[in-house]
Formats: structure tokens, sequence, C-alpha cells
């Protein structure tokens, strides 16, 4: 099922929380909506949900598979959704959370409790969670919840599966376990799916496209590799990960140069025209590669990233004046990516 | 070897409750089943068991319930309105709840009269199509409703907030119609705090006295409750009798609180996550 967007605005009072957003989605593909908090990437998910209804114009659709379902509420639309406080029905058992999109059919639809007992035993199969069925959510981790949530949005068999923020309240550790098996589920039952993330992280590893959001617009859409190495402007390319900071002459103008940290070097003699003296601050050596802070001689923070080998071999100390180049020219200009 | 709990000071507290409860509860009411105990169960079963005693019972007992049923339907619209919809003066409308609380009883019962009687501004309008109020089993009823009224209100406000909006959102999703929802979700969330506002205002309304003497007219057999009738008789310096009566209520209102106790423990038991 695909989904497709056609020129939304909302409006919250005088706040303007989507301007005229157009976006389409494949059918079978995982895209993500992603921007800081205030970037309207609720709204539009509120919007495609029906939760939300956007400003009135003749312009504006929401179409799922050439069907526009603009005016049709929320109750009808098929979707799943998953809320990132879970709301789950506390005063119901595992099973039956799961089971009441399919109990509140009306009778004519309704399936029988055979078969929507083996529909729910299937689906907290794929949760992994067949021995939980009659517990209460109170007497769940948060993650176990966050599943439950999501089988209980798969069991209407939706047409379309949209997520908010779905592991935003769960911690790094089981936010990461839960990430990877919603993609692999995701590729075993490959619903359309869009998932809403302030986490770029989160973005870059589970989806296959990205949109980026900011106030209310969409800044870049295209595949993680896309957005994270061709950002469009300098917003997606600072919200995406770290980045320096330097102003730089180019062909006689002055531009703007930003740079991931982990496609700046450190050398100790100066080596090109484009090294710039720096005194190191902050050495923190745990992680995949080792971050070290320094300060400029105009006094800019630098953060440069550097493999191991390379940190155990430059043996440097905090206070040690160096020089930081850049290692490719993977650099972003103001207003071209190169 | 001695078990010790998380929680320190069990034998202070635990003892200060049985105290507390012993002091203020336990000995003057049991100090009643002494008194009546002056009669001997000849006696004592020819006052409680006294047509006009029984009739007030009945009185008691009907009215009560009613007046709680009235709450228990009433009470959630209004706890509801005071918490979701917002309009200009919720906050005063919502102190207006607690009226009856701080109201002495007999204030209430004289300007309920007032307004219900056959001349009242209300009262005139429903004698008009023939449903007099005042000094009837319904003048008793709205009296208790009255003051029974906040006990539902403030009990069911806190679980009202607490209900979370995304709930009924996810069970919108799902499909499921208005109807749907407020069965299948909302009641069964705010069904124990319903019950023990209901509890209360039931257990208020059996022993109220000041707020229905005005109202209720107090005809011997129709529309006498037991609380005027422990008061008629200590007028009459018959302590024996007052203390007997006395003591059926009590026995009769712990009974029933109990049962409406355990209703409570088993649809808390029913909505195990509530607690958590």
């Amino acid at each position: 099922m695909s989904i497709e967007v056609r020129n939304i605005s909302k409006s919250f009072g005088s706040f303007r929380a989507l301007d005229n957003v157009s976006l389409h989605v494949e059918q079978g593909e995982l895209v993500s909506l992603l921007g800081p908090s205030g970037s309207g990437k609720t709204t539009l998910l509120r919007i495609i949900a029906g939760l939300e209804t956007p400003d009135p114009s003749q312009a504006s659709a929401v179409i799922f598979d050439g069907e526009n379902l603009t005016t049709l509420s929320a109750k009808d639309r098929g979707v799943g959704f998953v809320f990132q406080h879970y709301a789950l029905f506390r005063h119901m058992s595992v099973f039956e959370n799961i089971a009441f999109g399919l109990r509140v059919r009306p009778k004519a639809t309704r399936p029988s409790d055979d078969v929507i007992k083996a529909k729910v035993m299937e689906l907290l199969r794929l949760i992994q969670l067949e021995n939980l069925a009659e517990r209460f959510p109170s007497q769940l981790s948060g993650g176990q919840r966050q599943r439950v949530a999501l089988a209980r949005a798969l069991a209407i068999e939706p047409r379309i599966l949209l997520l908010d923020e779905p592991f935003g309240a769960l911690d790094a550790k089981v936010r990461q376990g839960l990430r990877r098996w919603l993609r692999r589920l995701h590729s075993e039952i490959t619903v359309t799916t869009v998932l809403v993330t302030h986490d770029q992280d989160e973005a870059l590893e589970v989806s296959d496209r990205i949109v980026v959001m900011n106030h209310g617009k969409i800044e870049q859409m295209g595949t993680p590799e896309e957005v994270f190495h061709k950002p469009a402007n300098e917003f997606v390319m600072d919200f995406l990960g770290q980045v320096n900071l330097f102003h730089a002459r180019v062909e006689g103008q002055s531009r703007k140069l930003m740079v991931r940290p982990f496609d700046l070097d450190i050398v100790t003699t100066k080596s090109s025209d484009s090294a710039v003296p720096a005194k190191i601050t902050r050495i923190n050596a745990a992680g995949s590669a080792v971050k070290v802070e320094l300060t400029s001689e105009a006094g800019d923070a630098i953060l440069v990233e550097i493999p191991h080998d390379k940190h155990r071999g430059l043996n440097l100390k905090v206070g040690d004046a160096v020089f930081v180049s850049p290692r490719e020219s993977k650099v972003f200009f103001e207003d071209y990516a190169i | 070897m001695k078990r010790v709990g998380v929680l320190p000071g069990f034998g202070l507290t635990f003892g200060f409750t049985v105290l507390w409860l012993s002091a203020l509860v336990l000995i003057p009411l049991s100090l009643l089943f002494f008194r009546a105990a002056s009669l001997n169960l000849r006696e004592f079963l020819d006052v409680v068991l006294d047509p006009r005693a029984v009739a007030s019972y009945r009185v008691t007992l009907f009215c009560s319930l009613a007046a709680a049923i009235v709450n228990a339907i009433a009470g959630p619209i209004v706890a509801w309105t005071l918490i979701r919809v917002h309009f200009p003066g919720r906050k005063l409308l919502d102190a207006v709840v607690d009226l009856p609380f701080a109201l002495p009883t007999a204030v209430s019962g004289i300007a309920l009269t007032a307004v219900y009687a056959k001349n009242g501004i209300l009262g005139s309008k429903l004698a008009a199509i023939g449903i007099p109020v005042a000094f009837t089993p319904l003048g008793i009823i709205v009296a208790l409703t009255f003051i029974g009224l906040p006990f539902v209100v403030r009990t069911m406000q806190p679980a009202i907030e607490d209900l979370d909006p995304t709930v009924e959102e996810a069970a919108s999703i799902l499909g499921a119609s208005k109807w749907q929802i407020f069965r299948r979700i909302i009641v069964p969330a705010l069904l124990p705090s319903l019950l023990t506002g209901f509890a209360l205002a039931f257990a208020r309304a059996l022993g109220e006295y000041g707020s229905v003497i005005f109202i209720s007219g107090n005809m011997p057999l129709k529309t006498e409750v037991t609380a005027l009738l422990i008061v008629t008789k200590l007028e009459q310096f018959d302590y024996a009798g007052a203390t007997a009566i006395g003591a059926v209520q009590l026995a009769a209102s712990f009974v029933l609180l109990f049962a409406i106790n355990g209703l409570q423990w088993w649809s808390a038991r029913r909505t195990e996550g509530t607690n958590a």
C-alpha cells in the first residue's frame, strides 16, 4: 500500500506545524520522518493516521493506493499506530490488548473466538512473548510493552503501519535491540511503514528512506547514505551528526565549511596549506573511535575522530600543539555538497 | 527467624491505627450495643420490629440507594465535564461542588425545602405536572442526592484525570466506535473509583439527618427516616429504644459497606494494572 500526502498544512493557533508538505511512500517501504521537536513530524504522522485534520484546502489530500482518505476518520482508515508511551489498555491482559482490534469489529466481519485466538497466538510468537499472554501491561518491561503495542497494531492487518517515536521512552540498550528487531520484522511482513524519530542513529539504521524535517517543512528526502553523505543543506548536515564549522576563503570568496569529525585528521607537522594549528583540550578513547577535542588559534572548538591505532601511533596528550587537516575533500560548503 | 519488612515502624504505625480507630470509632460504637443490651431480647425485638421502625428502615434504605444511584450516574458526568471540557468559570463551578460538604446540613435542608415545596421555584412547576417533591420520599432522595454529590465527583476526578487520551486514540485507530471506547476502555478504568464514590455517598445518606428532616415532612410510616426516629426517641428519654434502633442501623450499614468494599476489591483485581 503506497501513501501519498499532498500539500498538507496544519496550524495550531498562530503556530504553523506543517507548511504545505507533500510526501510519497512506496509500497513496502520503511520511511523515517526525522527532525527536532516542533519540526512537525508527529503532526504529519497523526494526519496520515486521521487523528488530526489538516487545515482545509482544495489542494490537500491523504491518499492510500489511489484512494482519497482525507475526510475519513481514524477509525475507518485501517492503519496500525504505535504510540511513544505504548497506550496499552491496562485493565486488559496482553492477550486481550492484542485481540481488541478484532473484537470491536461489527458482527458481520468479526472473526470467531478460535480465529482470534489463533491470530493472537501467532502475533505473540512474532513478538516473542508467547508465555506472557495472561500478564497485564503493568507486569511487563518497557520493551515488552512496546512489542505488545506493535502486535496490537498488527492484529488488524493494517494497510500501513505508523510508529510515533516507538523507542523514545526506552533505555539505549533496549532501543538498539528493538531497532534491529523492527528491521527484521519489517523485512518479514513488508507492510508500508512510517516511523517518526528525533534520533538520527535510529533513522539511519532502520530506514529505507529518510525524510528530514524542520519548522514544518521537508528539508531533504533520500536514502540514509544520501542524506548522510550528500546533505542538501546546512541543517541536514548538522542534524545528522556532529560537524565542525570553519570559515575559509575559497576562490577568493569567504565560505562556510562543514566537516564531520571523522573526515578530519590530526598531524604533528604542517603538511598542507589547509592544515589548521590547534591545541588538544581533551581526549576520549572510549568508543569505536578516539574523540579528540581541540581549540584552534581563533578559539573555535574542533572535534576530530581518529582510529585507535592511529591514536596509539601519534601518542597524543592533552596540551599538545598539533595541526588539523581535512582527510578528504568531503566537506560541505554553504551552498553545495561535494 | 524474624522477618523484617522494608518499611520501618510497622509496630508503631499499626499500634497507632488500632488505638486511633478504637478511641474514635470502635469503643463509642460498641457502647451502643451495651446500651441496647439493657433491654431483654423480647423488648429489643419489640422496639426494632415495630412497624414504624421497620417502615423507617425501608424509607432510609430505599431513598439512600436511589440517591446513591442517581449520584453514580450524574456524578461522573459532572466530574468528566469539569476535567475534560474547558469553559469559562470552570474553577468556580468546581468549587461549587464542595458546598454540600461545607454547609450545615440543616441550612441545606431548609433551602431545598424552599425550592422544592409546592410554592417553590422548582417545586411549583413539578407539582403542576403531578410530581410533588417536598414531603414525599422523592424529597428525601433530592436531599440525599445533594449531600452525596461531592463524594462521587471528588473520588472520580483523579481517576478521570488519570485517563490517557492516547489510549482512547489507540482504541479508535483499532476500529472501536465511540460507544465501544466508552464501554470497553473508559468504564472499566473508572469502575473502581465509581464504586468508592457510590459507597461513600450511600454511607453518608444512610445516616443523614439534618438536610432530610425539613424536606421529608416526617410522616411516620411514609417519610420518616431512621435517624429521625432515633432522635425522636431520644427526645422522649427512651435511650434504650434509641440505641436499639441505632444498633440495627449500625449493623445493617456495616454489612452493606463491607459488601461494597468486597465489590470494589473484586473490580480492582480485575483491573490489576491500575495500581502500577
